[in-house]
């Protein structure tokens, strides 16, 4: 709820009697003034910025002697920091963040035209990890959610370009992800950060599998495992949205798995044995942490992780279904909980598996055209029951007493 | 705290200068006293030479027969191996690849490298770290025309480090 929406109405609130104008004000002052667009502005004149210098570099700008060139971008770099600095030092965070982050990005863009003026290729992804390190340390020092953002983005990069070029995985990269980035979440518990990590962290991952020739399936086991770890955080916040990512990182596996679990051979899929024993592990370490969070009813989002790629005949139906339960689980909890994004989410992947089955419909039509009228009934009978709850809810208001 | 707070910044944006200047200065040291060396590169095939803004360079040194290989058991994927090479007319080659650092003698130039393919592979495949030649944007119609064999100057310095100095095609 804005500032704005609640002065109004309270207005009428203080007509009525209900409640006195310092008891309005009083309420106000719980609702502090949304942050205006307007300071959103240098994030995005930053982004355009380095947009502009990264294509700079890239024209290999001819005209300009090579020591030149090196001098230009040490200067400009030193010139984003020294400025961000005394912004930041001024109290205009945003600016000062936004010219720092410039700072982090131009100094990327001299390792790479350094490389470019004595025709060097690293082998390796060296220069991603030197370039993340000023974004990770920045980060910490000012606190500077666009600067994590940043090293989020260099780190994932990194590990892209040394999978995709030289086949490698690099272990540093995702050692200064899990300290540098993953310590940063653990100290500054927002929302989006915890949501951004997960994926990132599971990304690496996947390269992992992909560079070292092993199944897919041990993704799951991954998530699996860092869902079970994050029940163990303290912070609700931070660790429903933790575990968001790692939901729908698991949700977009399971997607996976619905069209190409046919196509996979015995080979690929993890080892039975080692799968199952730290599965269980990680199931029983989730569900201690959520006992002690008293949460136990979360237990149903295990049903992402579910291994039913081990069943070759009915896995894809299996995952279909899965889809569904917990597209449908995550709008029930979403009412139950107002929380209206997840409600969004939750409709939007209700719909997305909808158009999942779908597509699998067009293959093979018989056996699933039983699953896709159970999906429509699901969501009627969904709909029936969350309007429901929406009558009870505005009937318990209505008499006055209500709880939230 | 805030004192020590604008020292650390301070000592981080110094940093990354001195890395950048370090990184610009070593490659200048490089060339004011790098011992020359010339490459030939194998012939290149102008339909695949461009991609982006660079050549993509492969020499006669960066495939090797098993023969010049003075290791004993052969080096696996990733290992940093050394190439001793002799001019010979009007370029070098290599004439011996080692597992650990061999002393130069005269004449001859060590080259750092990199083993590069899976399993058993035909040749000894190697990486310098040269394989890449920039050119100003817009002028890969020119460098097409021009295909065949090219002659790479490379210079390499005693601590090891080597850039390209100039590429120019054989006739």
């Amino acid at each position: 709820m804005s500032r704005k929406w609640v002065e109004e109405e309270s207005r009428q609130w203080v007509e009525r009697g209900i409640i006195t104008e310092e008891q309005r004000r009083q309420i106000a002052e719980l609702y502090p003034y949304k942050r205006s667009i307007s300071e959103k502005l240098p994030v995005f004149g930053a982004l355009l910025v380095g947009a502009g210098i990264l294509t700079f570099v890239a024209s290999n700008w001819s005209a300009i002697p090579q020591l030149f060139r090196l001098l230009l971008i040490v200067l400009t770099m030193s010139g984003f920091y020294v400025y961000g600095y005394r912004n930041e030092e001024r109290g205009a965070k945003a600016l000062g963040i936004s010219l720092l982050a410039l700072g982090v990005i131009t100094f990327g863009a001299g390792i790479f035209l350094t490389g470019q003026m004595f025709h060097l290729i690293a082998y390796d992804a060296r220069a991603f990890i030197i370039w993340s390190l000023p974004a990770i340390l920045l980060a910490w020092m000012y606190r500077g959610r666009l600067l994590y953002f940043l090293a989020l983005v260099i780190l994932n990069a990194g590990q892209l370009y040394s999978a995709i070029s030289f086949q490698q995985f690099s272990w540093l990269l995702l050692v200064l992800l899990l300290i540098g980035a993953g310590g940063y979440a653990l100290q500054n518990r927002q929302r989006v950060i915890f949501t951004a990590l997960t994926p990132s962290i599971l990304l690496h991952g996947l390269l992992y599998l992909i560079v070292e020739n092993q199944a897919i399936g041990w993704l799951i086991l991954m998530s699996a495992i860092l869902y079970a770890v994050l029940d163990w955080l303290s912070d609700r916040q931070a660790r429903i949205a933790g575990q968001l990512g790692t939901l729908i990182s698991a949700f977009f596996l399971d997607v996976f798995f619905i069209f190409f679990l046919g196509e996979m051979n015995n080979e690929q899929a993890p080892l039975a044995a080692t799968f199952f024993i730290l599965f269980a592990g990680a199931f029983v370490l989730s569900y201690l942490g959520k006992r002690k969070h008293s949460e136990a009813l979360t237990l149903v989002e295990w049903t992402i992780f579910l291994p039913f790629f081990y069943w070759k005949a009915g896995g894809d139906v299996m995952y279909l279904l899965i889809l569904f339960v917990f597209s449908g689980y995550l709008l029930w909890i979403g009412h139950r909980e107002e929380w209206s994004s997840k409600v969004n989410a939750g409709t939007l992947l209700f719909l997305f598996s909808t158009f999942v089955g779908y597509i699998q419909v067009a293959w093979g039509f018989l056996p699933k055209s039983l699953f896709f009228l159970g999906g429509g009934l699901l969501l009627f009978v969904l709909n029936a029951f969350l309007q429901r709850q929406r009558h009870k809810r505005l009937r318990d208001e209505g008499k006055g007493g209500s709880q939230v | 705290m805030k004192r020590r707070a604008s020292a650390l910044f301070a000592v981080l944006v110094l940093l990354q200068v001195l890395f950048l200047g370090g990184m610009g200065a070593s490659y200048y040291a490089v060339d004011a006293v790098g011992k020359e060396i010339r490459l030939k590169t194998a012939p290149v095939d102008p339909r695949d030479l461009f991609y982006g803004d660079y050549v993509q360079l492969s020499y006669e040194i960066s495939s090797l027969p098993w023969s010049v290989w003075k290791g004993g058991e052969r080096p696996e994927e990733g290992q940093t191996v050394y190439a001793v090479l002799r001019r010979n007319e009007a370029y070098d080659s290599a004439v011996a690849v080692y597992p650990v650092k061999p002393q130069a003698k005269d004449g001859e130039a060590i080259l750092q490298a990199r083993v590069r393919g899976w399993g058993e592979s035909e040749h000894l495949n190697l990486l310098y770290g040269f394989e890449r030649y920039y050119v100003e944007e817009n002028t890969g119609k020119e460098w097409e025309e021009r295909s065949g064999q090219a002659i790479v100057t490379v210079k390499v310095a005693p601590w090891g480090q080597s850039k390209i100095t100039g590429l120019v095609f054989e006739q």
